[in-house]
């Protein structure tokens, strides 16, 4: 039962920041909001979650090869399970050395002037003098983020960079990078998605999205779960879930957790409440042989 | 033997005369581009190997400068050059706009797309069971990759790659290309120090092309 998991994904599956206590330090389990993570931690598995909210495919790539390489280099066998977020997600790199705004980012415990933000992530926690990342988050600084200049830097980046075609396809190579990673290294594997919405056939296999395409049979498709959600979901007067065979956890909460109060959290925030995080270990996670 | 080949204007076959043209009685398809990013590179193979109907054999990827980018694969991709924070000619980067906004671009984030698209090339080669041969082009600084990122450049399966050892040296004052001093030199070092002249542009000449296949690239494939 103590074999070794390492987890990644956004708020999904943590929603400590590196203000309190993750993801450098982050305790085994959070008690305040615990995830799929925390709950795989408290039935005897020995996982490290690596999960940060915001976090984009990339960064979620990048932090489970790196963290994945040291585990590799220990000797340590383990397994991987990666919650993928939304497409539109990105990241921009801020180095002490090249980047003149660089103060303007930097947290008051590393010398700056300004309170920890949600959406500033490093892997490591000495790094952050040298350089951190930027998280744009869903909403390409429509945030109500806590640092004026962070919220002027994601909209001018969405402004001059961002691109849907770009993000869809940068997303399907994350999942392939992840795969063959763990393919090379024997690493049993299992991705899910936030939510299925990336997915619509105006996203990921939109015909005029010319590249994407040959991912199509590049993805090992039996190591990513989705939820086949068969019908549409009213919810109220303002929300609904649309059906889709590329369902995530959201499509699946919503389906199997038809009790608003169960289901979320808060019922003003949408993320899954810890019954519906512990409800997807056992109904969904351990039935996928990866741990 | 089929052999396919990635690169950018050191590989080109725009230049009848480029050491790809020379592979005779073999089925060669060459995706070099002028300009080509290494994202693009990356993205020509996995693409050709994926959805061509030829089984390859072989597959050689000569890598470009970090600093480029890539647009979409049916748009030309622009020109760019970033050195010292001066955009020389129309620059790109992901999607073409940094020139207006220099504050996105950073070393670090660069050698870590570079590192990320050499990895990505590799491990699919190597999952697919593809004999291949990497090399630059011409010195791209690829030491610096190491300093920025040295666990994630200890996965690059250097068994695989041909990397110019500079017998001569530094400087290369007639190699305008060349960004890096000591370390991972490549075709047009390779040149200059086999008394090859390069163009006055930095990019190797007929005689330069013809004498690295000669000496190189018609030996990878046997290997």
């Amino acid at each position: 039962m103590n074999k070794k998991i390492l987890t990644s994904g956004c708020s999904f599956t943590s929603q400590l920041h590196p203000n309190d206590g993750g993801p450098w330090n982050r305790p085994k389990v959070d008690e305040g909001c615990p995830t799929w993570s925390d709950f795989l931690y408290k039935k005897g598995y020995d996982v490290v979650n690596i999960g940060f909210p915001t976090n984009a495919n990339s960064s979620i790539t990048r932090g489970l090869i790196c963290k994945g390489k040291e585990f590799l280099d220990e000797g340590k066998e383990f397994s991987i399970i990666a919650q993928f977020s939304m497409a539109i997600r990105s990241e921009i790199f801020i180095s002490s050395e090249e980047s003149e705004d660089f103060d303007f980012y930097l947290p008051r415990e590393f010398g700056g002037k300004h309170d920890f933000s949600w959406n500033l992530n490093n892997w490591k926690e000495e790094d952050f003098r040298k350089h951190f990342w930027i998280l744009t988050g869903g909403n390409l600084g429509d945030d109500p983020f806590d640092n004026e200049y962070i919220v002027k830097k994601i909209k001018k980046w969405a402004k001059y960079f961002y691109n849907k075609e770009y993000q869809i396809l940068n997303t399907l190579e994350r999942i392939f990078d992840l795969q063959t990673f763990c393919i090379n290294n024997n690493i049993p594997l299992k991705i899910f998605f936030l939510d299925g919405m990336d997915w619509d056939i105006d996203n990921f296999f939109y015909e005029e999205y010319f590249q994407t395409h040959f991912y199509k049979n590049l993805i090992d498709w039996d190591k990513i779960w989705f939820y086949h959600l068969k019908e549409d979901l009213i919810l109220d007067k303002t929300r609904s879930v649309t059906r889709t065979l590329y369902g995530g956890m959201y499509e699946w909460m919503h389906e199997q957790i038809p009790d608003p109060k169960l289901r979320y959290k808060a019922i003003d925030d949408g993320h899954p409440s810890d019954y519906a995080h512990e409800k997807f270990v056992n109904d969904v996670i351990l039935k996928w042989g990866v741990v | 033997m089929n052999i396919l080949i990635s690169g950018d204007s050191f590989s080109d076959n725009k230049n009848p005369h480029a050491w790809p043209n020379y592979y005779e009685g073999h089925k060669v398809i060459n995706r070099a581009v002028g300009c080509h990013s290494n994202l693009s590179i990356s993205r020509t193979i996995i693409e050709s190997v994926t959805e061509s109907d030829i089984d390859f054999d072989y597959v050689i990827c000569e890598w470009s400068t970090p600093m480029r980018a890539s647009y979409k694969r049916f748009a030309p991709e622009p020109y760019q050059r970033i050195k010292h924070k001066e955009c020389v000619g129309i620059a790109s980067f992901e999607n073409s706009d940094v020139y207006k906004s220099f504050e996105f671009y950073t070393s670090e984030s660069v050698w870590l797309r570079t590192l990320e698209n050499i990895l990505r090339t590799q491990w699919f080669l190597e999952t697919k069971k593809l004999k291949y041969k990497f090399f630059f082009g011409w010195n791209i600084s690829f030491i610096e990759a190491i300093r920025f990122f040295p666990e994630l450049s200890k996965l690059i399966n250097f068994d695989n790659w041909w990397i110019h050892e500079t017998p001569m040296g530094p400087p290369y004052p007639h190699a305008p290309f060349t960004e890096g001093s000591e370390e991972y030199s490549g075709m047009a070092e390779w040149c200059v120090d086999n008394g090859i002249e390069l163009e006055p542009d930095g990019h190797p000449t007929n005689k330069g092309h013809e004498m690295f296949y000669k000496e190189l690239a018609s030996k990878w494939i046997y290997e």
